[in-house]
């Protein structure tokens, strides 16, 4: 999604605000980098799409407008006029709030699962090279399900749902579904970030592994013909909720400053990969990483890892609520 | 041996607690029968911890008996005391092997144990120890790191203490941790060690933790 050095609260005020719609481009910026720190100290700074939301929320709040007029996709009055709601991206979708009626184009469908329940006929995702959002369409609204896996739609319009946080879309009776033909789109990952400290490496599955030769896939032991890869396997936990992770070779070279030539010197010479595990464990267990990455199954595979060494800005407020609360 | 992250289903998550609070805990629990159930310490700021992770200073090390070694780790409220034998080798291995003082980086699980006099005292039992400045140059790292640790055990201790008390009427407190009441709990249980109430104390103990940060 982004290198490293995005991550600073100015990048992130300023990305925040290049979403914003013309009128609304000389908010003043200082005033959103100190909402993003402030967001980022009430614990949604390894929370992108969060971050970005409670802060857009409250800038739509304090100009008196709703997220969707301050992003300059949507008014109130759900696109009525000329018929046509606004178009929006997948990304753009995520930062707007419940019951905003916005179009879809060149959103590609996959995913998709038929009729949950009685009410709904089709669920599924809707991807662009941002990433994806879920879609809903309604018993009610559709006779048989709408779209069909990897085929590229314009929806219009599509209405937002807001769920305990999470964003998805409504398909109703007054969505045009047209099929674009000749479009294909390249569906970026939902990539996600975690912050915290390393506390555990699963030393069995980390290290100089061993993987399958033919088809790649992890082994346990050199039956058969195999060959060697470097990875981590570990959990990051920031006091509140544990992730596995895994890191994959170049990352976890760079991490742990072990290369595979010389994890492969250091096993032979002990005739013992696990050597490498933990030779590694000591180098990155304990410390604070942020980890970027996709989803799979419960894993957050790494494209990007960080060391936290710095420690985050004294505080004076929490200090004070403490200084209170203690009295 | 079956690693550890395939054993749990869930995993429990690493507590942030300063030594101050620690020293002060001494109930353990178990929220089933089952003898593979995992034990919590019942935490003074109104949580229950499976497992905890700390950042300190190693000041002590000691072998108490014939490959059991006690480890000292000083944070800015007080010090945890760890112990390590034949079940944590490795732990075991890395408190004999260092000389102290060193900043390391702990993960591990709480238990109580009885002193002769009668007395309950917590103590953790080591999954791990890493010594952050064992290597050349790993001293600036070390000293943010213990920072970053003290300013999120603030920051989640604050948090808890924040939790508004459980809508539940019970006043026993195996009662009220068996509904999850770990606030009510806490202050029930705790509710003699301290003056003046256990979360003011708690308080107290962050901010001064918290004091130690600004240079």
């Amino acid at each position: 999604m982004s290198s490293e050095d995005d991550n600073s609260p100015e990048d992130i005020a300023e990305d925040i605000r290049d979403s914003f719609a013309d009128e609304y481009q000389d908010y003043d910026l200082d005033d959103i980098e100190s909402l993003v720190e402030r967001f980022q100290r009430m614990g949604l700074g390894n929370n992108d799409d969060e971050l970005r939301r409670a802060v857009i929320t409250s800038v739509a709040e304090d100009e008196g407008v709703d997220r969707g007029t301050l992003l300059g996709v949507s008014g109130e009055n759900g696109g009525g006029g000329d018929g046509s709601a606004d178009s929006v991206g997948v990304q753009a979708v995520k930062e707007l709030g419940d019951e905003q009626w916005v179009s879809m184009e060149n959103v590609k469908a996959v995913q998709l699962d038929e009729h949950e329940s009685d009410s709904i006929i089709q669920t599924g995702r809707l991807g662009d090279e941002d990433g994806t959002v879920r879609f809903v369409a309604w018993s009610a609204s559709f006779e048989e399900a709408p779209l069909e896996e990897g085929e590229v739609y314009n929806l219009d319009p599509v209405v937002t749902d807001e769920y305990e946080g999470r964003i998805s879309v409504n398909l109703n009776k007054t969505t045009e579904v047209e099929e674009v033909d000749g479009v294909d789109v390249e569906v970026g990952e939902d990539t996600e970030a975690v912050e915290g400290c390393l506390v555990s490496i699963n030393r069995d599955r980390s290290g100089l592994i061993l993987r399958d030769a033919e088809t790649g896939e992890y082994v346990s032991s050199d039956d058969g013909d195999t060959e060697h890869d470097l990875r981590l396997m570990g959990v990051i936990d920031d006091g509140t909720s544990a992730q596995d992770v895994v890191i994959g070779r170049e990352l976890t070279e760079e991490l742990t400053g072990i290369t595979e030539d010389e994890a492969t010197e250091m096993a032979m010479e002990h005739l013992d990969r696990s050597v490498v595990a933990d030779a590694m464990a000591e180098r990155v267990l304990g410390r604070y990483y942020r980890i970027e990455g996709v989803k799979i199954g419960r894993y957050l595979n790494a494209d990007g890892v960080e060391l936290l060494d710095e420690a985050p800005e004294f505080d004076e407020e929490l200090l004070i609520e403490a200084r209170s609360m203690g009295q | 041996m079956s690693s550890e992250n395939d054993s749990e289903v869930t995993r429990q998550v690493a507590v942030r607690a300063f030594a101050g609070e620690f020293e002060m805990a001494n109930h353990t629990f178990k929220e089933s029968d089952d003898q593979r159930a995992p034990r919590y310490m019942l935490l003074p700021s109104g949580a229950k911890a499976n497992r905890l992770l700390i950042v300190g200073t190693l000041t002590e090390t000691e072998e108490v008996s014939e490959g059991n070694w006690r480890g000292r780790i000083a944070d800015p409220t007080g010090a945890f005391n760890i112990y390590a034998g034949e079940y944590e080798p490795e732990a075991a291995q890395v408190l004999q092997n260092a000389s102290p003082p060193h900043y390391v980086s702990v993960v591990g699980k709480p238990r109580t144990f009885e002193t002769d006099d009668g007395d309950i005292r917590s103590t953790l039992r080591p999954e791990s120890i890493i010594v952050l400045d064992g290597g050349q140059g790993d001293e600036e790292t070390a000293i943010e790191t213990r920072k970053r640790w003290v300013h999120e055990t603030a920051r989640q201790t604050l948090d808890r203490l924040n939790a508004e008390p459980e809508d539940v009427a019970f006043d026993d407190v195996e009662d009220l941790i068996q509904e999850g009441a770990f606030v009510k709990a806490a202050d029930r249980h705790y509710a003699d060690e301290y003056e003046g109430g256990s979360r003011q104390s708690m308080a107290s103990i962050v901010a001064a933790a918290y004091e130690s940060l600004d240079e």
